[in-house]
This record gives structure tokens, sequence and C-alpha cells, in this order.
């Protein structure tokens, strides 16, 4: 019995706990109250747009794109199978109409000669005899 | 205006600071403001530090409330991490450094005003949780001393609640071990 009175009880230690809490988190009214006010003062010292607009910017970045563009999930969808194959058809028929249309160009040897246009001059220039004058 | 937020959870004031709204932040500043100066106080021992630090966590809420993902964690949860994490850089950077060999000591019995405060119900307590393994006196401190739900608790030590729940128990019987010799003293202040 006397062992009883000697143990703490639940109830004697949720006032501990009670008590303790009261102390360590009022502190001092005075110096809670000012802390506070300090702290519901930020917005005021720190306008927040700052954060915004770099919240926007990081939004709309190159490497957020890109990490967006190349997400698993995102990729691997249904949208983002048919997109690719889509994109990969543009290509491919964009491809093919430009080679149709190099192709019905004339093929003379001056279209591949890059350094054609450099040494221009008379024809005449090259025959020793003037052969090709006619006169 | 203060009442309008009243109803609203803390993952709700953190969605619309982040379109500004300066009464939802003081919402989240007069509700858990006093709470997490008095887990950093216990996690520094400096009042002046703790209230530097909920000041950073609070400028941060601020200006970054994206950075909090209400789909990852709970508000208290996570600015629990911020606060705490905070701290413990701070502590880390301000180490001194080892003094050299044969330097006199200090003097480190305590000085008056800390014999006075551990003397109470409260520096009873602390000195008990302070001779108590790490996981239990954590647990009894989030759960007594911050005032979070058991689930908060258990996530912020990342336990599941049962787990949580059950270390609760032990530290409880703990606890009430620690202070038998005590109780005279302890419960004084309540006669």
């Amino acid at each position: 019995m006397a062992e009883d009175r000697k143990q703490i009880t639940d109830t004697d230690l949720d006032m501990v706990f009670a008590k303790a809490r009261r102390e360590t988190q009022g502190q001092g009214e005075a110096d809670s109250q000012a802390f506070l006010n300090s702290l519901a003062g930020i917005p005021d010292r720190h306008p927040q747009q700052r954060a915004q607009a770099s919240a926007v910017s990081d939004g709309w970045s190159l490497s957020g794109l890109i990490d967006a563009w190349f997400e698993p999930s995102r990729l691997l969808s249904a949208r983002g199978l048919i997109s690719q194959g889509a994109f990969a058809a543009v290509l491919l028929v964009s491809g093919i109409v430009t080679g149709l249309e190099m192709a019905e160009e004339p093929q003379v040897f001056d279209d591949f000669d890059i350094s054609a246009g450099l040494f221009g001059g008379e024809e005449e220039t090259f025959y020793l005899s003037g052969g090709t004058d006619g006169a | 205006m203060r009442d309008s937020h009243i109803e609203v959870s803390d993952e709700q004031l953190v969605a619309l600071v982040c379109e500004g709204d300066r009464q939802a932040f003081a919402g989240l500043v007069e509700r858990h403001g006093l709470r997490f100066r008095a887990i950093a106080m216990r996690t520094c021992g400096d009042l002046a530090l703790a209230e530097e630090m909920v000041q950073e966590a609070f400028l941060k809420l601020w200006t970054r409330p994206a950075s909090f993902n209400a789909s990852k964690a709970r508000f208290t949860t996570w600015f629990h991490r911020v606060v705490v994490n905070r701290c413990l850089d701070e502590i880390r950077r301000k180490k001194p450094d080892a003094l050299p060999e044969g330097f006199d000591a200090a003097d480190d019995r305590p000085d008056a005003q800390a014999a006075l405060e551990a003397s109470g119900t409260t520096g009873i307590l602390m000195a008990a949780l302070a001779r108590m393994p790490d996981r239990h006196s954590q647990a009894l401190s989030l759960s007594y001393l911050d005032g979070y739900s058991n689930q908060e608790a258990a996530d912020i030590m990342a336990l599941n609640i049962k787990a949580f729940e059950s270390l609760l128990m032990r530290a409880r019987a703990k606890m009430r071990e620690e202070l038998k010799t005590e109780k005279a003293d302890l419960l004084s202040a309540f006669v």
C-alpha cells in the first residue's frame, strides 16, 4: 500500500507534462507576444513578389521543361507515345518532300563543285593555242 | 479576419500563403509560433538562438512556400524538420574548436539560476527526460510537450503509428520509474 503511494500515476504524469508544456511554451507572456508579432511582421519586411517571380521562372526553366518531357510516366503514356509517333511521321514526310524536291533539280558537275565559282575566268585562258576563240 | 482561418487546415493556409495571403501567414504564426520556439529552445538550449532559427524558418515559409509539398507530408511534420534541422546545423556550425591541452577548464557547476530552474517541476521533468534513452525522450517530448498527435509524432520519428504508440507506452512507464523518487518534489506544485 505504501509502495502504491510512492508510484507516479498516469494522471500525475499528465499534470506534470501539462505544466511543463505551459511553462516552456509561455516563457514570459510579454516576450511571447513580442516574438509572435515579429514573426507576423515578416511579410512587411520581406515582400513575397521576388519569390513568386522566381517560382514562375523556375516553372518555365529549360531544365524543368526537359525534365517534364523525359519524365517516364509522361513519355510512355498513350498521349506521349502518340505524340512521339506523330513527330516521327512529320519528320519522315518532310524528309521525303525535301528529297523529292532536290531530285527534280538538274544535276550537273558544277552543282557538286563548290569551288566552281571561285576561279571564274575566260575559257580560252586554259588553251595555249587559242583553239576555242573561233577567230 | 483571423477567425476566418480557424477552421482551415495548416495545409490550406500554406496554399493561401503561396498566393501571398498575409492573414493566412499570420494564422500559421499564431498557431505554431510558440510551439516551434519551444521545440527549437529544447534543441538549441538557447532562447535567443531558438527565436532566430524559428524566425528563419518562418521567413523561408513566406518567401518560398512552394518548398512545402502537401502530398508528401503534413505541414507540422515538414516544419518540425525544417526548424530542428536548422537548429542542428547552427549548433554544428557554432561548435567551438577544441582547447589546447592543459587549458583551465571552465567551472561547469550549475549556476544559481540554473539550480533554481532545475528545482521546479519542469526542471525535474527535463532532467528526467535527459536521463532517458533518446527515443523515449523524443517520443514523450513530441507527444506531451510539443502537442503533436500520435500520427504526427510517428511521422516525425519515421515510425508507423502502432510502433510509436508502443514506444510511447514504454517511455511513459520508464518516466514514471525515473520520477518515483522525486514524487513529493514533483507534485508539491499542485498541492
